[in-house]
């Protein structure tokens, strides 16, 4: 039960959020899947001198992989395929052929799942039923070193500098001492993998691409990208605070945290400063502009969470902000904790307001609401 | 065994010291109306409860109205607006309101207002106590005037 407003607020945006994630089952055929691609570019690898590795990159890795909203909206999958050879001993197009024909042996293993390949600016996608595995071909980039990697892009001649475990490793020193702390004190309780545990940071990071991906309805392209949002929340998380502070506070920062250099909005790419997520804005002036209002929609939403009275209506907020079955399930599992805490003699309430909680001068004596089921008011 | 009776004098005592609300004694019958937020996040729901010597507590809602879903059903309800809080077994007067009635009322509105969003009541847990509501039968002394009331609900007890 809860000790006051902020607590039950937290407790219902928590659960809600929580139904974002998507599901073990889910996360475990994914990861299966992903690693029989690599599996099989390993194999298809080996014949050659050159060796290479494949890993998963974006939200798989960085713990922030959010259900989809629209039915024409896949979860994707990002995995890298590096090969390890020198830039000069290669061309941009040659290397993502490689990669392509070891994926079209792949698919003719008739490999589970049953994906289709296709092409893309960048990488290939295998495209399974309900989520696609984008692979990114990739070679070392010698002048970066460390974990920087050199990848293609068709409409771009030279070679595009990245660096998605710098990134990641990046947003997890943001959070990594929440993180520690949490999976200590949730190991305590029980072994649960570990990927399952998510900080605040990562939380809020799914609820803003949730409600993202809700007011870009019908033109889902003009949305800002996973990686500008993830990027803004974690430079506007400055540690520490309740979900609901926190989703508040970082999308307030966020609009304020896009540069502006001689008339180009720059997100950069905190471990290679000269990469500039917003890149695409430039050809599409428009998008900058919506992501402006969209951060301001949010801000405005969730700030109507907390000025509400009535758990029905703060319910219907969090049914509009995050979708019905983010709501749904919160409503479920606050009456199920209701019911619980009652059943299991855990329930007290308030004097003077008639308030329940955890604790109380009046615990709740066992009952059953009885009578004849359903009658007119 | 129940224990010794609580006298209505003792039940206001024992309202007035934890609530606000108004306590009406006379002979026979205690009415008190008070106002409860059952969950922090609550509205405030303001509540009388009728008690009258040898019957059991009546609780009903007196403002916000109550809502019923799209068959104008409502549920654990009594057909004249009065809310199902217990089965007849689990209150006597040995019990004090203030320790029963009201906590339980207090549980009913949080359930209550859960099920105003999609109308799913999870105030019964998933069944597994058994508990099927048994038939109500009215406490002593009330049979008479409450006959009419009783057909009403058996009618409500089909339909719900």
């Amino acid at each position: 039960m809860y000790t006051d407003r902020d607590d039950q607020l937290n407790q219902l945006l928590s659960t809600s959020i929580e139904w974002l994630d998507i599901t073990d089952q889910d996360y475990r055929l994914m990861v299966s899947r992903y690693r029989a691609v690599g599996a099989s570019l390993d194999k298809y690898w080996d014949a050659s001198p050159a060796g290479g590795e494949v890993y998963p990159q974006g939200s798989i890795r960085l713990g922030t992989i959010t259900r989809n909203i629209h039915g024409n909206d896949d979860i994707d999958i990002d995995l890298v395929a590096r090969r390890d050879l020198a830039k000069a001993s290669v061309t941009q197009a040659g290397l993502k052929e490689d990669v392509g024909a070891g994926l079209e042996l792949f698919i003719k293993e008739e490999p589970e799942g049953g994906p289709l390949l296709g092409e893309g600016k960048r990488c290939w996608t295998l495209q399974y039923p309900g989520f696609h595995v984008d692979v990114l071909p990739a070679v070392p980039d010698e002048q970066a070193g460390g974990t920087g990697i050199s990848i293609t892009d068709t409409k771009v001649r030279t070679w595009l500098p990245s660096n998605p475990i710098g990134y990641t490793n990046w947003f997890h020193s943001v959070m990594r001492e929440e993180h520690v702390a949490l999976v200590e004190k949730r190991m305590a309780i029980a072994p649960v993998p570990e990927w399952s545990i998510k900080t605040t940071l990562q939380r809020t990071v799914q609820a803003l691409k949730r409600h993202r991906d809700i007011y870009f309805t019908g033109h889902l392209e003009d949305r800002p990208t996973s990686v500008i949002t993830t990027t803004l929340a974690a430079h506007a998380y400055a540690g520490g605070g309740s979900l609901y502070d926190v989703l508040r506070a970082v999308t307030a920062a966020m609009p304020g945290l896009v540069e502006e250099r001689n008339g180009i909005y720059v997100v950069s790419n905190p471990v290679q400063p000269k990469e500039n997520f917003a890149d695409r804005w430039r050809d599409h002036p428009r998008r900058a502009a919506q992501f402006f209002e969209w951060a301001e929609h949010a801000a405005a939403d969730f700030a109507r969470l907390g000025e509400t009275r009535g758990v029905e209506t703060v319910l219907e907020k969090m049914a509009l902000a995050f979708g019905e079955r983010p709501a749904e399930h919160a409503q479920r599992v606050a009456g199920a904790g209701l019911f619980e805490s009652r059943r299991a003699g855990r329930l007290a309430m308030a004097t003077s307001t008639g308030t329940l909680a955890a604790t109380g001068t009046r615990p709740v004596r066992g009952h059953s609401f009885h009578g004849p089921g359903r009658a007119r008011p | 065994m129940p224990g010794r009776e609580r006298t209505l004098i003792e039940q206001a005592f024992r309202l007035r010291q934890d609530f606000d609300g108004k306590a009406k004694l006379r002979p026979t019958l205690l009415i008190w109306s008070g106002r409860l937020t059952p969950t922090p996040l609550s509205r405030e729901y303001m509540v009388r409860i009728r008690y009258e010597r040898g019957h059991y507590p009546r609780v009903m809602l007196v403002e916000p109205r109550l809502e019923p879903d799209e068959r104008q059903l409502l549920h654990h309800l009594y057909p004249n607006g009065d809310l199902c809080l217990h089965k007849l077994d689990e209150w006597n007067s040995s019990m004090l309101l203030i320790e029963t009635i009201i906590p339980w009322t207090a549980e009913w509105l949080a359930h209550y207002e859960l099920w105003r969003r999609t109308h799913e009541w999870y105030g019964d847990g998933d069944g597994a106590e058994g508990e099927t509501p048994t038939a109500a039968r009215p406490p002593l002394g009330e049979a008479l005037a409450d006959r009419n009331e009783r057909r009403r609900e058996a009618r409500a007890r089909r339909l719900g």
